[in-house]
């Protein structure tokens, strides 16, 4: 199997946790579904948290790809942070309070997917977001939850990018996460290079395909 | 040699601007700003050391001023004006233990140092450079002594 044939095997509505060290090319993958969907004309929708997108970006920069979002099916909602990459719709601030961030996403949600029959959606920083709100545990179980809440609306299939060691460090997130999606991607490596592990899915059989990146 | 001083009383070298540390993180994150701007100005290129970044974290709180300074970083990465070198103690990051993991992620390499009998141990644990990675560089305490003492 290949990455692209991963991504094929996802089905609409499915909530997908990738997960990654700090110190491994993540943002790879991040370049693999910008393509794949220039390939399948999908149109991308990517949730940029704190500047993630232009991390991935200089990244890719250093080790001499170029990550071109100019591009009409791929657009930004940009959460906190200052640096916009790709086109931006809009903006949310990430407020202390995490229901009132949720409720102004859940208006920027559905706004723009509501001409849209289908999109892809990739959050980038999501552990960031998490870490945000680590210290209170009312605002974290509320950002948790709403994950769950959107697993299964079949306008999109997300991709939570997801940084295992900040996770792993806030109680029970990672497992909650872990429960909550329908698949789990996990970033590892051998004597070959880097490769994703799939660590769950809804189709059993492909559990615990590596798949190279 | 340029010495930006951020809280702290004692001052070694050429220092040639001073923060106070300042509750509101934001207005801290302005005032480096404009410091930090107004000395990359002065030449091409610099190579930017950044002492006691640990304390600086462990020194934040509630979890929101901690990761919004943390994230505020990003912003530096790719500026082709300097190379920065994030000196970090580890240890003294042990209690805030999400800070490490997002400091390795926004960063482009992430080297490890440590003693190993009467040497010192450099790791390479992420590089853009392939090659580099995983490698190790050995160096012996005694030699690098003498050539600090020599070059003094």
């Amino acid at each position: 199997m290949d990455v692209f044939e991963l991504f094929e095997s996802f089905k609409r509505g499915e909530t997908v946790l990738f997960l990654y060290s700090p110190i491994s090319p993540s943002y790879v993958l991040l370049k693999r579904v910008v393509e794949y969907c220039k390939k399948k004309g999908l149109e991308l929708y990517i949730v940029d948290i704190f500047d993630m997108l232009h991390i991935c970006k200089m990244q890719l920069e250093y080790i001499g790809v170029d990550l071109n979002l100019d591009d009409e099916n791929i657009f930004v909602i940009k959460k906190g942070g200052k640096i916009n990459v790709g086109r931006v719709l809009s903006r949310i601030s990430i407020d202390e309070d995490a229901t009132i961030h949720l409720r102004k996403y859940a208006d920027v949600f559905e706004s723009t997917l509501k001409e849209k029959e289908f999109v892809l959606n990739v959050a980038l920083g999501f552990d960031k977001l998490l870490a945000f709100y680590s210290e209170s545990p009312k605002d974290l179980k509320t950002i948790l939850m709403a994950v769950k809440d959107f697993v299964g609306n079949k306008k999109r299939t997300a991709i939570y990018f997801i940084n295992q060691e900040v996770v792993a460090n806030i109680n029970n997130t990672l497992e909650f996460l872990e429960d909550s999606a329908t698949s789990v991607i996990k970033l590892e490596k051998d004597a070959e290079g880097w490769y994703l592990r799939i660590l769950k899915s809804p189709k059993i059989e492909i559990v615990g395909t590596k798949v190279r990146i | 040699m340029f010495i930006l001083k951020i809280g702290g009383h004692k001052k070694v070298g050429n220092v040639i601007s001073e923060i106070r540390l300042t509750d509101e993180f934001y207005i801290h994150h302005e005032n480096y700003k404009t410091a930090f701007d107004s000395i990359l100005s002065q030449r091409n290129f610099f190579i930017n050391i950044v002492l006691g970044f640990d304390r600086r974290m462990i020194l934040l709180s509630p979890s929101y001023q901690r990761y919004l300074f943390l994230l505020t970083k990003t912003h530096y990465l790719g500026n082709k004006k300097r190379t920065a070198f994030y000196f970090v103690n580890k240890e003294v990051l042990k209690n805030t233990p999400l800070v490490l993991p997002i400091l390795e992620e926004i960063s482009t390499s992430v080297v490890k140092i440590e003693k190993r009998d009467n040497n010192i141990l450099l790791t390479f644990l992420k590089s853009p450079h392939s090659s580099l990675i995983e490698s190790q560089f050995e160096f012996s305490i005694q030699e690098i002594l003498n050539y600090l003492r020599e070059g003094s």
